[in-house]
């Protein structure tokens, strides 16, 4: 049965904003816990200049750093919160895949921490661009690496490499030591696959699945 | 009060640790459950504070973890992850008042320290 964009944006869209946004939201926490923490440290020391100990300008120089690199954490995420956002408003367009990659691993990067998976993303030599929905690309991104990871043992390393294959179509290859899960059924994937004319082949040792592209 | 803080953001529990030292609170940190697991053996502790999501094992499953090396242990939770779920499995495990999100305010958290210290939290 084949569903229609606009089936599967009411069917999956909210679940999809829903758990990336709790994802990002987790991420900017912590960001904020941090810059909180270093903030109130300079406050700290600041407090005992003004009681006659004297300010060490090098520890206070170190602090002003980790907050600053906070707000560059931040920013990149506030960034990709902010092409996840607009990521509908084209129903069609060429879509640089490793780019989208990039964009579907750090909307959900918390998660893939939370199991302690390592991900590996080789960028192809070349540019390689898909034609479709960036939202629905990135649901689809998703749906595999988490369906991937899901059962994956605690420090896995999964590779992701963008290749054109020697059928000259645009592949997406997911590669770990290990097998992924036997039951590789992805009901919602399964769908958007139709929308990129794409499928998804997985190996005998269950430890390669390939994304190949369609269009 | 021997206070031991695990997060897995280095940089948080690092710096709050160092912020506790100066208002006279003896913490220390772990960035990882194992770690953590670890200190037990090496010092005695009276409350932990925990980040809910951390990689391999969450707070509530570490929390299980050190109560069954340390059974005294007193636990605060610590979260940046504002769900209902997240709130009221938090809740369940230590009662209301020692459930904190993040950002948190130190003298909010030395607050709940002394709090935990006096009423033994729900446990």
């Amino acid at each position: 049965m084949k569903h229609t964009a606009q089936e599967m944006i009411t069917q999956y869209g909210p679940a999809y904003f829903g758990r990336m946004g709790a994802s990002i939201s987790h991420d900017i926490k912590n960001c904020l816990a941090i810059m909180n923490e270093n903030a109130g440290l300079m406050s700290d020391h600041l407090m005992m200049a003004q009681k006659g100990t004297p300010l060490d300008i090098e520890r206070f120089s170190e602090i002003v750093q980790r907050i600053e690199k906070q707000i560059a954490r931040a920013d990149g995420i506030v960034k990709s919160l902010n092409n996840f956002s607009h990521s509908m408003d084209n129903p069609e367009q060429q879509i640089d895949l490793d780019e989208a990659v990039g964009l579907a691993f750090g909307l959900g990067a918390r998660i893939i921490a939370n199991r302690n998976i390592n991900i590996n993303h080789t960028q192809a030599a070349d540019k390689l661009y898909v034609n479709g929905s960036l939202f629905f690309l990135l649901f689809l991104i998703w749906s595999i690496l988490e369906k991937i990871t899901e059962n994956l043992a605690s420090g896995a390393l999964l590779n992701i490499s963008s290749i054109k294959d020697e059928n000259k179509q645009v592949c997406l290859s997911f590669q770990c030591e290990q097998p992924f899960a036997s039951d590789f059924g992805l009901e919602a994937s399964g769908r958007t696959l139709d929308l990129f004319q794409a499928k998804l082949v997985l190996d005998d040792q269950h430890n390669r699945a390939d994304l190949i592209f369609g269009n | 009060m021997q206070i031991l803080l695990v997060d897995d953001e280095k940089e948080l529990v690092s710096t709050l640790a160092e912020r506790l030292g100066y208002r006279g609170i003896d913490a220390h940190w772990a960035a990882t459950p194992n770690d953590a697991i670890s200190m037990l053996s090496d010092q005695n502790y009276d409350i932990a504070v925990l980040d809910v999501q951390m990689p391999d094992m969450n707070g509530f499953e570490l929390k299980e973890q050190m109560e069954g090396i340390c059974p005294e242990l007193k636990f605060i939770f610590m979260t940046g992850h504002g769900s209902e779920e997240c709130y009221y499995e938090g809740c369940s495990h230590t009662g209301e008042a020692f459930y904190l999100v993040k950002p948190v305010e130190i003298d909010s958290l030395i607050e709940k320290l002394n709090k935990v210290m006096l009423d033994g939290g729900k446990r």
